[in-house]
């Protein structure tokens, strides 16, 4: 147990910002990302025994990440449209605002607005590809997909992207 | 390049990196949190468990030639006996294929379960094959 | 490069097809089986530590239905059917061992996830008719009739289903090695 201690508390400082990061980057919510690295983080200390090539963590560590953040955002998702529906007023999200307050907003807003319009598949290879700078190898390994469905993929997402913040724009 | 810039722009949004008192409160959780730690009890140990003591029982049974005594008015005769037998080890057959089938269909490829569904089935050729001999 | 999974069903068909006539030995050995199963092991690609210890099993259990079959053929009956039976389980020992190989050679995620489902069905479909065959010796002459065949139904399948796995198998090795030639 003191070997899994000391082993959850280097895996936290090793990896919390990218987990941060890329939860930060997939929902555009800082709440939701908090949430996101504490649950993935409770997970990893629970499966930390099942663990069996250490050379892997990192990209172990984000598959549980993005698995969470895909049903911690789905679940806020329902649950921000629900209230809607019984509210009958439209929920200002973080990260969406008035069209007169995007005009003064920063690029990066564009690009995230952009971003958050897109399929989890597609969202999630642009994080790990033009965001944290993960290589192909890393992706297809967080993803559960093979290299070239990677590759195929990210051209997609990107053009998909591409287009969306040329409307924005 | 014009994809570099954007995606730049993004990477130093302002709230980027997390708050350095969720940081530390999130540390401090993991660092102090024992009841994660134990392992949580699922069906494959309460499974294995009868399963072992059923065919230790049944081996333990052939080869001292002793049949579990029950209280009973009537003491067993020697057909009621053979029953018994029969039915014990028509338990222990169903029990061990049900174990079986439960491990290979939930996919385990390695590990305590693999090992002790083929330890089973061997202790149980044995015990057969002692009975069969005795 | 030869195929291996060629050799791996050619092995499972010698070891599996007992055909004996006129007091003769097998005509289908049990020990050309795995020497089939070394060699198709052999020409697997992969560099695993697990690779040499499967072939090195194989040759081990070559050599022991070698002398089970002499046994039998000789008319000696040292071993008699424990020797047979023993060979049965540790024939499920060794399939065992051959699919944690296969499970971890496969970059195609679509055969890897047959390869998967056949290790499970097999693998329970083998165990099962070993524990009933076990019992069988126990019963009476009825009942053992039932058992046996169950026992033997079991495996009959289980074989069935690895050659269309070796069939499958063949398949994505063959157009393997055209990409590669086209690659070229």
């Amino acid at each position: 147990m003191h070997k899994n201690q000391l082993q959850i508390e280097q895996l936290y400082d090793a990896y919390h910002r990218d987990v941060y990061h890329f939860a930060l980057y997939y929902t555009n919510s800082k709440q939701e990302a908090e949430d996101i690295t504490q649950e993935t983080f409770l997970k990893v200390l629970k499966q930390l025994h099942h663990l069996k090539d250490g050379e892997k963590v990192k990209t172990w560590i984000l598959t549980i990440a993005r698995n969470t953040a895909v049903d911690i955002h789905r679940k806020q998702k329902i649950k921000r449209l629900l209230t809607e529906k019984l509210t009958k007023q439209p929920i200002l999200t973080e990260g969406i605002e008035p069209p007169a307050i995007v005009e003064k907003n920063e690029q990066w807003q564009i690009v995230q607005q952009a971003l958050m319009t897109l399929k989890s598949h597609d969202r999630t290879i642009i994080i790990c590809r033009m965001l944290k700078d993960y290589t192909i190898q890393e992706t297809a390994a967080i993803l559960d997909i093979s290299e070239v469905k990677v590759r195929v993929d990210f051209h997609r997402a990107m053009a998909r992207l591409r287009k969306k913040v040329g409307r924005r724009n | 390049m014009e994809d570099r810039e954007l995606f730049d722009t993004l990477k130093n949004r302002p709230d980027i990196e997390p708050e350095q008192a969720f940081s530390s409160s999130l540390r401090r959780e993991l660092e102090n949190n024992p009841k994660l730690k134990t392992k949580k009890v699922t069906v494959a140990p309460l499974l294995t468990i009868p399963m072992t003591i059923a065919i230790f029982v049944f081996l333990w049974m052939i080869t001292t030639g002793q049949t579990l005594e029950i209280r009973s008015t009537a003491s067993p005769i020697i057909s009621q006996e053979k029953t018994m037998v029969f039915t014990g080890g028509l338990f222990v057959l169903l029990s061990l294929v049900l174990f079986i089938i439960f491990v290979f269909s939930k996919g385990y490829t390695k590990g305590k379960l693999v090992f002790i569904t083929f330890a089973l089935s061997l202790c149980v050729w044995v015990g057969n094959l002692v009975y069969a001999n005795w | 490069m030869k195929d291996p999974y060629n050799n791996l069903y050619n092995g499972l068909c010698f070891i599996f097809l007992d055909l004996k006539f006129f007091g003769l030995p097998d005509i289908f050995p049990d020990f050309f089986g795995y020497m089939f199963f070394a060699y198709g092991i052999h020409l697997l690609p992969s560099i695993r530590k697990l690779k040499y210890w499967t072939r090195n099993f194989a040759i081990v259990l070559t050599v022991l239905s070698f002398v089970v079959e002499l046994d039998q053929w000789t008319g000696t009956l040292l071993l008699g059917q424990i020797g047979v039976q023993l060979l049965q389980f540790l024939l499920i020992l060794f399939m065992y061992f051959l699919f944690q190989l296969l499970l971890h050679i496969h970059e195609n995620k679509a055969f890897e996830a047959k390869t998967f489902r056949t290790y499970q069905i097999y693998m329970t479909l083998m165990l099962c008719g070993f524990v009933i065959q076990s019992f069988a010796i126990n019963l009476d002459a009825n009942l053992q009739e039932v058992a046996l065949t169950i026992s033997i139904l079991l495996q009959l399948i289980a074989f069935i289903l690895f050659v269309f796995y070796c069939r499958s198998g063949s398949k994505y090795f063959k157009s393997k090695q055209q990409s590669n030639v086209q690659s070229f």
